[in-house]
């Protein structure tokens, strides 16, 4: 494959909102991931059927399941991020969106319907459940949706930045959505992919993942004034390996992070820092590990990852690796995988304990992997 | 030439065929002919196997590639993944999650789709899945036609599927879907052409470009209602249609504008 044309005019993160558990704007999250403040619990499962032994986040006061209109906690998650981004200043433009597991309110509504007969439901209760309803909460300036499991978020970029690229639009907005799906939880800790409460990425005893929710948008404009960051280069891949597993030689990450930096015209050592995927699940963190140390043998690049303090919010954790990433480029600071240092995975080197100081500006790259074996590598900087 | 406005690309059916006189044999398949073409995409991973998965195994494997090309795909988003939710649902209610097969997890997934036709055919540029209604194929196609240009593939497949199993048909019934669903699988193939299939170009009516007729959802003489069962797949359906008849000289227009969706399609040059 050869190397991929820039945006061209070149493309600037101008804006970035989050709503997570870590806190209900982009500044407060932003704080605690700097403080390595980790939001992750039990899951206690309000529906006994799906009850098991994980350790999840969630976003304080969202209401679960179908309210009386049908909405999906979902839908109403993204209602609200919508009014954040009609209270943004900016006008509306083009939005692409995302998300991964977001429907499950509905379809455990659906099967639940089909086996008690729902007779109470009527033809436009079905219609709803029938199709995804979660991309309309941000009508009337959705243009495009896509599904990609734990990568969406970065393919929502993708596709913005195609919009911006060739489309007539002088903005793009970018949105990912995820809620915690009692599915979800339930189907990766039978996957033995759930750990304990440190649930910390790339330490060396690591025991798995918490799964998590967030919404999360980001504005791309051709505009630099004020701008967070600015997108350097964008790499994809598919792993076309296993439908959970990575690739186990890592070919796939790596190959969407050498497109990434041929993209951008940049080598792998003027990169500073790698917001990575790292979930803390053995085998991803060991294969993302081995990518590191063969792209940065002398550990010239500074490793973190967010998954410790916000669990994995599945398709929004790449968007939120990426408004990390710009954020830390723009100020300086990379956040630490968590407040406490642990012995961590050999050969890179791991942020713990506390942010550390980059040149402001400098290219960092954000990483997504999704089930399936799509990878998203983003790079940013001034 | 942007990407955004002018599309030129080759549209090849899974299914039904040419053989089977597509897209005029478009319908509603039994319970056998979904099994034999289950068998005839031989997706691995049997434990995943689903309609929509083998639907556009077959649609993508029509567009053949080479194995030099570099290779991205985009698949319809759709409610694939309710088959898998349910039965995980339904295993849980009948043992516990502690009993749930890890296996079956990706198949609550949407994207399990795309990933699973990756695997199946070495396709390592990306593989994901599009659009939020009927309009997905024609979304598909435009961001396509965009990651080609920007070079993230040489070649990128846009397959649009639907498939009307007991428990889709079951609901579509429930929400009183005008026509039963369709079974259908296509693929627009957008890059080099292989010169093997209808050559096609779409235009987006952005400009002042007018079509020497058009298809419409109206009670006008080419009003098409047929492709209503075929959910996000409702555009593909369309669009083969006309392209059929531009194609065989059935329809005296060699431009058609595909009203419902913004884009007039005709045959390339």
């Amino acid at each position: 494959m050869g190397v991929v044309s820039g945006p061209s005019p070149r493309a600037y993160i101008d804006w970035a909102d989050t709503i997570t558990p870590l806190g209900e704007d982009w500044t407060m999250s932003w704080a605690a991931l700097l403080e390595g403040r980790s939001a992750v619990h039990p899951w206690s499962a309000s529906d006994a059927g799906y009850a098991c032994e994980a350790h999840v986040t969630s976003i304080q006061g969202l209401e679960r399941g179908l309210d009386a209109e049908g909405h999906t906690s979902a839908y109403r998650l993204g209602q609200r991020l919508m009014a954040r981004i009609a209270g943004s200043h900016f006008a509306l433009a083009p939005l692409f969106g995302a998300a991964n597991h977001g429907d499950s309110d509905r379809v455990l509504a659906l099967a639940r319907a089909i086996r008690d007969e729902h007779p109470g439901a009527d033809a436009s209760a079905w219609s709803r459940l029938l199709l995804d309803p979660i991309p309309h909460a941000f009508q009337p300036a959705l243009f495009g949706w896509n599904a990609s499991a734990c990568s969406s978020g970065l393919h929502a970029v993708v596709d913005a930045l195609m919009e911006l690229s060739f489309g007539d639009a002088t903005a793009a907005f970018a949105v990912a959505i995820d809620v915690l799906s009692p599915i979800e939880v339930a189907g990766f800790a039978r996957a033995g992919a759930c750990g304990d409460a440190r649930s910390r990425p790339f330490a060396r005893d690591r025991t798995g993942l918490a799964v998590g929710e967030a919404a999360a948008a980001i504005r791309l404009s051709h505009c630099d004034e004020h701008a967070m960051a600015a997108i350097l280069g964008v790499g994809m891949s598919c792993d076309a390996w296993h439908p959970t597993d990575p690739h186990p030689d890592g070919v796939g990450v790596e190959q969407a992070i050498r497109r990434a930096l041929a993209h951008a015209h940049v080598s792998a050592d003027d990169v500073v820092a790698v917001v990575t995927h790292g979930t803390a699940t053995k085998k991803n963190d060991a294969i993302e590990a081995d990518v590191l140390r063969r792209l940065w043998p002398r550990q010239q690049v500074l490793v973190t990852s967010l998954k410790h303090c916000l669990g994995h919010t599945m398709g929004v954790a790449g968007m939120i690796n990426l408004i990390a990433a710009a954020q830390a480029s723009n100020v300086g600071w990379l956040p630490p995988v968590s407040s406490q240092a642990f012995e961590a995975e050999p050969g890179i080197r791991l942020v713990t304990g506390a942010p550390h100081a980059i040149p402001p500006g400098s290219p960092v790259l954000a990483l997504a992997s999704g089930f399936g074996g799509n990878n998203v590598a983003v790079l940013v900087g001034a | 030439m942007n990407p955004s406005a002018h599309v030129s690309f080759e549209l090849f059916a899974g299914f039904p065929s040419r053989a089977t006189n597509f897209p005029d044999g478009v319908g509603v398949l039994d319970d056998a002919q979904r099994r034999e073409l289950v068998s005839q995409a031989g997706v691995r991973h049997a434990a995943h196997v689903d309609l929509s998965a083998s639907y556009a195994v077959l649609a993508a494997r029509a567009a053949t590639i080479g194995e030099d090309e570099s290779v991205g795909l985009l698949v319809n988003n759709g409610p694939w993944n309710l088959f898998g939710s349910c039965d995980m649902d339904q295993r849980v209610r009948e043992a516990g999650a502690r009993f749930i097969n890890p296996l079956r997890f990706p198949a609550t997934l949407v994207s399990h789709v795309p990933t699973k036709v990756a695997a199946e055919m070495n396709i390592t540029g990306f593989a994901y899945a599009v659009g939020y209604d009927g309009a997905a194929f024609i979304n598909g196609i435009r961001l396509g036609a965009r990651l080609l240009a920007a070079g993230h593939a040489g070649t990128v497949l846009v397959v649009a599927v639907c498939h009307g199993d007991a428990l889709l048909s079951r609901v579509a019934s429930k929400a009183c879907l005008q026509t039963p669903l369709l079974d259908v699988a296509l693929c627009a193939r957008l890059g080099r052409p292989t010169g093997r299939a209808m050559p096609l170009a779409l235009h987006w009516n952005e400009g002042s470009q007018a079509a020497e007729a058009s298809l419409g959802r109206g009670p006008s003489p080419h009003a098409n209602k047929t492709a209503s069962g075929a959910l996000t797949a409702t555009a593909a359906v369309d669009l083969a249609m006309v392209a059929r008849c531009i194609l065989d000289d059935s329809w005296p227009r060699s431009q058609v504008s595909l009203a419902p969706w913004g884009v007039t399609l005709e045959k390339a040059s």
